[in-house]
């Protein structure tokens, strides 16, 4: 067992590629009238090209504001220390504090981001063709007939149909799932190396979700973007990640290739949430009456406890949990974890590997 | 959208017949007539004038002789249409003159005080809202509200006398050359005190609004998109945001319209302009009714068409409103 800090490459076989992001302490806090909340707390993960990540954990857990933070999003009051780095043809590109002007030139062309609610995230005031040809006129300096041109293959791209008259029309002529396709398409467009895509599902119908996802992961394929796809649900992960990042508490639970988060969990946390996780049986029902929930509440983040923020919820927590938090520590080439406890085996999971 | 605006234009309809009901049983319960004055005349003269003009008759048929005078179809030899012409009848004190004359008169000095308020109220509240918005909890946010809370709670009947006092007496002559406090027309700087103050209150609305729309849009989820596309951030306040946040302020406009046309009626007169407001405060100063009744139905009337042209602008603005 490696006990190292040393984040290893996880392109297995490949040559070593460098990471387009690289996360170091990021830690994103928010002044309220109660004083300060710690949303993401010393996060340190790489994404490297091409990589789809799911990142999941509770809702609160922190996933949205790590990811606003690198895009720099955060709210007013919000603020983020540490670093992460974004590599651009072997160019870095420190993010936390960029100034605007610079950062502005990054977002929208080689990292971009779709939200959950894609009824609202349109601007209900533009046409669909304005809102995606800014980007492009912005970005790559093109001229109107090319953008438009441009826009309309993208649209193609994501599956839209009659994507000609799309153009024309304004948001709130399109369903849910056409305005996310939309977003997808118009975070597409100058073909970034980062796509960070949070909850782009969530606010779907179920058919639509999948049509969705089966998208995202077939747009990987065209466009060596590296996907970050922010969930709270474990299902969703598991037919579009290569790897996954448990959250818990503002930080990293568990990093792991997905086979692994599903059939050899080895955080506390991650095993819990898995098993609270409904899955189909085979004759397409599910079971979700009996299914066992995670005790307790989430932490507060305003009053975070001095170990490890899940300890309060877990049976295999010590008094040493209770002292310190846990780092994460790579514990062999691909799996992270934080957490003092022994590992699992496989066998002890509640239902097991199907 | 067109079937929304063709039913707005049916309801001004019996919209403008209640103000002029209103209107005409309201001038005729104040006390006192047209023809009462410091020396009373003659019974027979008074008697005489009071038949004259119909106001021997029972109320309720000089109100039905009134209405019925207000619309004059004529038709002109080889033309195909009626010419409509609107007679408000004779002012009941300059008896040579019909109140269509004074309001013909007074309304293009009204409407370019009216307009130029409008136009002041909307640069001003608009720009200063907006920066006030953007500069959230900052000493310029303050001042802004500040000075719009002012401009909201104290009225221009206070406002304007106050001014022409400072310039008049704590600044100097000179002053009152540079920044006249009464009359019109001599010079445009007579336009500068009463367009101010007839404006004041509307800087004082627009800019709260537009502070507090501005503060929710900049707020929304499609903003934040705009910024994560990398949108700078004048571009984005001027393509993205400044269309959401001024939709209320258009809608405002109809009442806004409304509140300027009242506060000219005393802006004119604190500031002697020539407008219909003027003629109107001494119309009601000598119960001249038809000159009364003829601008409140005037201003009724133009309150009813400035909400209308509001409404089409609102759809023309909002692609969601413009379907439906
Ligand atoms: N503007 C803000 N002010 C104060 N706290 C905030 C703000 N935005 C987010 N938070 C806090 O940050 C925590 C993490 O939020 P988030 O990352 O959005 O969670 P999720 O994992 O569901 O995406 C939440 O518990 C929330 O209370
Ligand atoms: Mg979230």
């Amino acid at each position: 067992m490696t006990n190292t800090n040393q984040i290893p490459n996880s392109n297995i076989g490949k040559e070593v590629v460098s990471p387009v992001l690289s996360v170091k302490d990021l830690t994103v806090s928010f002044r309220t009238n109660d004083g300060p909340v710690s949303a993401v707390n010393n996060m340190n993960f790489e994404i490297y090209p091409g990589d789809t990540v799911g990142v999941v954990g509770e809702s609160g857990s922190g996933k949205s504001q790590t990811f606003l933070a690198i895009m720099g999003l955060l709210a007013q009051n919000g603020e983020a220390t540490g670093s992460a780095i974004l590599n651009i043809e072997g160019k870095d590109h420190e993010l936390v504090g960029m100034d605007l002007n610079r950062l502005n030139k990054l977002r929208g062309s080689k990292m971009s981001m779709i939200f959950q609610d894609p009824m609202t995230s349109l601007n209900p005031y533009l046409k669909i063709s304005t809102q995606m040809c800014e980007v492009l006129r912005l970005h790559q300096g093109m001229g109107k007939a090319a953008a438009q041109q441009k826009a309309l293959k993208f649209l193609d791209l994501v599956r839209i149909p009659e994507a000609k008259a799309r153009l024309n029309q304004y948001p709130h002529e399109l369903s849910g799932g056409m305005r996310q396709r939309v977003m997808i398409a118009m975070s597409l467009l100058c073909e970034p190396a980062l796509l960070i895509a949070d909850e782009p599902t969530t606010a779907l119908d179920v058919t639509v979700q999948a049509q969705v996802l089966r998208l995202l992961h077939d747009l990987k394929t065209d466009f060596n973007t590296a996907i970050v796809l922010i969930t709270h649900d474990l299902g969703v992960v598991a037919g579009v990640c290569d790897r996954v990042q448990v959250m818990y508490g503002g930080r990293l639970a568990e990093i792991a290739r997905v086979d692994d988060i599903f059939y050899n969990p080895q955080h506390p946390y991650t095993r819990g949430l898995l098993e609270s996780t409904p899955r189909l049986n085979a004759d397409g029902s599910s079971k979700h009456a009996d299914l066992p929930t995670i005790k307790g509440q989430p932490p507060n983040l305003q009053n975070l406890p001095a170990g490890c923020a899940f300890a309060p919820r877990c049976d295999h927590a010590t008094e040493h949990c209770q002292k310190e938090i846990p780092t994460l520590r790579y514990f062999n080439e691909n799996h992270a974890k934080a957490c003092f406890a022994e590992g699992f085996s496989q066998s002890t999971l509640l239902h097991g590997a199907d | 959208m067109v079937r929304y605006f063709l039913s707005r234009l049916l309801i001004a309809i019996p919209t403008l017949l209640a103000v002029i009901t209103l209107s005409f049983f309201l001038v005729r319960a104040a006390p006192g007539n047209p023809f009462d004055s410091e020396k009373p005349l003659p019974p027979t003269i008074r008697a005489n004038l009071d038949a004259k003009y119909g106001l021997d008759k029972p109320v309720f048929e000089q109100f039905t002789n009134y209405v019925g005078g207000l619309v004059k179809f004529s038709k002109e030899e080889g033309s195909w249409l009626p010419t409509v012409t609107l007679d408000f009848g004779p002012s009941y004190q300059y008896k040579d003159r019909t109140v269509t004359y004074f309001i013909q008169a007074g309304f293009p000095v009204s409407l370019k005080l009216g307009l130029m308020a409008i136009a002041i109220a909307l640069v001003i509240g608009v720009g200063a809202g907006s920066l006030a918005a953007l500069r959230q909890n900052t000493w310029m946010d303050y001042t802004v509200m500040g000075f719009s809370m002012t401009g909201i709670t104290v009225p221009n009947f206070v406002v304007g006398p106050i001014l022409q006092l400072i310039v008049i007496s704590i600044l100097s002559a000179t002053a009152v050359q540079l920044v006249p406090i009464t009359g019109w027309g001599d010079s445009w700087k007579q336009a500068i005190m009463p367009v101010f103050v007839l404006a004041l209150p509307q800087i004082a609305y627009i800019a709260r609004q537009t502070r507090g729309s501005m503060i929710e849009v900049l707020r929304s989820n499609y903003i934040r998109t705009a910024r994560a596309k990398g949108v700078p951030e004048r571009t984005m306040i001027i393509r993205h945001a400044l269309k959401a946040a001024l939709l209320p302020i258009v809608s405002y406009l109809g009442p806004a319209v409304a509140a300027i046309t009242t506060g000219s009626v005393v802006v004119e007169k604190i500031f002697r302009i020539p407008g219909i407001g003027t003629h109107f405060v001494n119309g009601a100063l000598n119960r001249d009714y038809t000159m009364v009744m003829g601008v409140v139905i005037f201003f009724g009337a133009l309150i009813i068409i400035a909400n209308l042209i509001v409404d089409v602008l609102y759809g023309l603005l909002d692609p969601r409103v413009r379907a439906a």
